[in-house]
């Protein structure tokens, strides 16, 4: 069904969220064409979130893209591209309703107003002035028709750079402390826009609008000057007149955009240090990247970088190796040393004495031959068949006892400690043994074979 | 006068290869507080120079943001600083390769999580250059920063367990900056 174009721009305008949706993926894809399948895509979409059934298809009638052909919101459909391009002038219309979508001037399109001037200029030279004149008479009213055109096109520019230049100032003032690496990320990408808006937007407006420095071409505002000119001298003072008013209106752009660019110049700064500190760790990094890659060779002598650094060249230069032995000691001289060292000796014998193991010295240590540990089957016999009850004072001294009637000329002083360890296996569960310190430590000498250790007390 | 008590301090960390930085962490406070070694350094510096040249060190004041000494005559250029100044180089690009704001290093507030740093510098770009180092060869990036960076004050740790660039490891990045 057939839409009318007044009501299909009727429902665009009343659903516009969907037209700045498309808008923005232009914008973002740097594009003045839309993929069809994003077009559906979004009006899919917004189809869905409608409720009445009666609105959906209204909707679905007003855009249908054969209608928004038919209508001439669409001006091209490139069926084997796959895209549709809107009419720029309802496009413009949509950007104006959100200064956040309206397109500052890019350096080709002021260069495209500029050759119009030039050739209005070129025309009008060629031109007799006559009322009479019907060329000179079109011409006269598509010059006026260029000047409010660039007039209106320069107010939305500096707007629109006014509104970024806020919109950022705001985030970039916010964000005073950025704590975070997201933070960072997002401050970042903001100077980067920054440094975008004034260097492909504000820059060329300026220069557009600058009547004093000269260049190869002609600077607009100097041919709306020239044509002033040719007015003035051909005898249509009135006009040149307003001529000169739409100039001057042009002109008034002028400080508000060197405003606009002294509130960016420093997040300009900004960015610039952020740019050198980049550029200068990168080249830091590739350097120390030529180093180490140059120790990638098969020579094992050479596969550390230290051989290639340049004494002079390092910040650090001779910074002192760790010393941690090195202390100074604070209020040497108060402090009574004699009671300290002998603190001292007491803690250290201490410590010697409960880390001292049991152990036999003896000039014969060779152990006598046990095959298949008939003795140490034997000890295991005669401590399970003992009866030695706690208190017992010295339990080495009384199992060295046991083991000597027991065993006689088979004992050997190093059965006492498998004794020992045997006794504390079978009766450790019912009864403790306490370890006493001394020093010298105990000593049971047997057979040219001494055993040094700590006493063990037998309790209940 | 110097007062021989801020003197022993700045002995013991000077000779243990320390940086004395212009301002200290103060981890209570998350503040950076002006530290009182630096201060007295400063402003006895004649006689500390004069000091530390009676024992064959050079005391160096770097950037007027940091002290440290190094040895008069000294030999080839050492291990230690060739480390340090890899493990800087490459903690650095990591934060300004990804696109984050280097004032992440710097700011005392912020810093960068170690789980940041490891999971990049686990790359294999940045390990075959640390390797040669003789850097995380066997210890994790995590000791080998505490070793070189933060026993030396070079860097720190702060309330949010972030490392950030002392006064030091900042006057490294300056120069580093300024020098290109």
């Amino acid at each position: 069904m057939n839409v009318s174009l007044d009501r299909t721009l009727i429902l665009l305008i009343r659903n516009k969220d969907l037209m700045f949706q498309l808008i923005d993926y232009m914008d973002e894809n740097q594009r003045k064409d839309l993929p069809t399948q994003a077009f559906y895509n979004a009006c899919l979409k917004k189809f869905e979130n409608i409720d009445s059934k009666s609105d959906t298809e209204r909707l679905r009638d007003a855009f249908a893209l054969e209608n928004l052909i038919k209508t001439g919101v669409v001006t091209e459909f490139n069926q084997s591209r796959g895209t549709i391009a809107f009419q720029p002038a309802i496009l413009d219309i949509f950007r104006m309703f959100d200064k956040e979508r309206v397109r500052g001037l890019r350096s080709a399109e002021l260069e495209n107003i500029r050759v119009q001037m030039e050739n209005a200029y070129q025309q009008h030279e060629a031109l007799s002035f006559d009322d009479d004149n019907i060329a000179f008479l079109e011409q006269r009213d598509h010059l006026f028709n260029l000047l409010r055109a660039i007039n209106s096109q320069i107010q939305n520019n500096t707007d629109h750079l006014q509104h970024e230049a806020d919109r950022l100032s705001k985030r970039l003032d916010h964000d005073t402390a950025v704590l975070s690496l997201q933070e960072s990320h997002q401050h970042k990408e903001m100077l980067v826009q920054v440094k975008r808006i004034y260097d492909r937007e504000i820059i060329p407006t300026l220069e557009f609008l600058n009547t004093r420095e000269y260049s190869k071409t002609k600077a607009p505002l100097t041919i709306i000057d020239d044509i002033i000119r040719l007015y003035d001298i051909r005898g249509y003072e009135d006009d040149s007149y307003y001529i000169g008013q739409y100039k001057l209106s042009i002109l008034s752009h002028y400080k508000t955009l060197e405003k606009v660019k002294q509130a960016l110049q420093r997040y300009l700064h900004q960015e610039r240090r952020h740019r050198l500190t980049y550029n200068a760790i990168e080249q830091a990094y590739l350097d120390l990247q030529a180093k180490a890659q140059s120790t990638f060779t098969e020579s094992l002598k050479d596969k550390y970088i230290f051989k290639l650094f340049d004494q002079e060249t390092l910040y650090f230069k001779g910074l002192k190796n760790h010393a941690a032995g090195q202390e100074a000691r604070i209020e040497w001289h108060d402090r009574n040393h004699l009671m300290y060292f002998e603190e001292f000796l007491i803690q250290q014998n201490a410590r010697k004495r409960s880390e001292s193991p049991s152990e036999i010295k003896t000039f014969d240590n060779r152990p006598k031959n046990d095959r298949h540990n008939a003795i140490k089957r034997r000890i295991e016999k005669i401590i399970k068949a003992c009866d030695i009850k706690p208190p017992a004072d010295d339990l080495y001294l009384e199992i060295h006892n046991l083991l000597i009637d027991n065993l006689q000329a088979d004992y050997q002083l190093h059965y006492l400690l498998y004794g020992v360890s045997c006794f504390k296996q079978q009766q450790g569960s019912k009864f403790k043994t306490r370890i006493s310190f001394s020093y010298p430590q105990k000593i049971i000498r047997y057979r040219n074979q001494v055993l040094e250790y700590n006493k063990r007390e037998f309790i209940s | 006068m110097i007062s021989n008590e801020l003197s022993q301090k700045i002995y013991n960390q000077l000779i243990n290869g320390k940086a004395i930085n212009k301002h200290s962490y103060n981890i209570k406070t998350n503040e950076l507080d002006d530290d009182q070694l630096y201060t007295e350094m400063f402003m006895y510096f004649d006689e500390y120079r004069q000091l530390y040249q009676r024992i064959n060190f050079d005391l160096v004041h770097k950037n007027s943001r940091f002290f440290f000494i190094r040895e008069l005559n000294g030999g080839d250029a050492n291990e230690a600083t060739i480390k340090i100044q890899a493990l800087l180089i490459v903690i650095g690009r990591i934060v300004t390769e990804k696109g984050y704001l280097f004032d992440v290093l710097t700011d005392y507030r912020a810093g960068i999580k170690i789980e940041d740093l490891s999971s990049a510098m686990s790359e294999e770009r940045y390990t075959d250059i640390l390797h040669t180092c003789k850097l995380c060869t066997s210890r994790s990036i995590e000791d080998e920063m505490y070793s070189h960076l933060i026993t030396r004050g070079i860097m720190f740790k702060n309330s949010r367990g972030h490392y950030v660039l002392s006064d030091a490891g900042t006057a490294f990045f300056s120069e580093l900056i300024d020098s290109k």
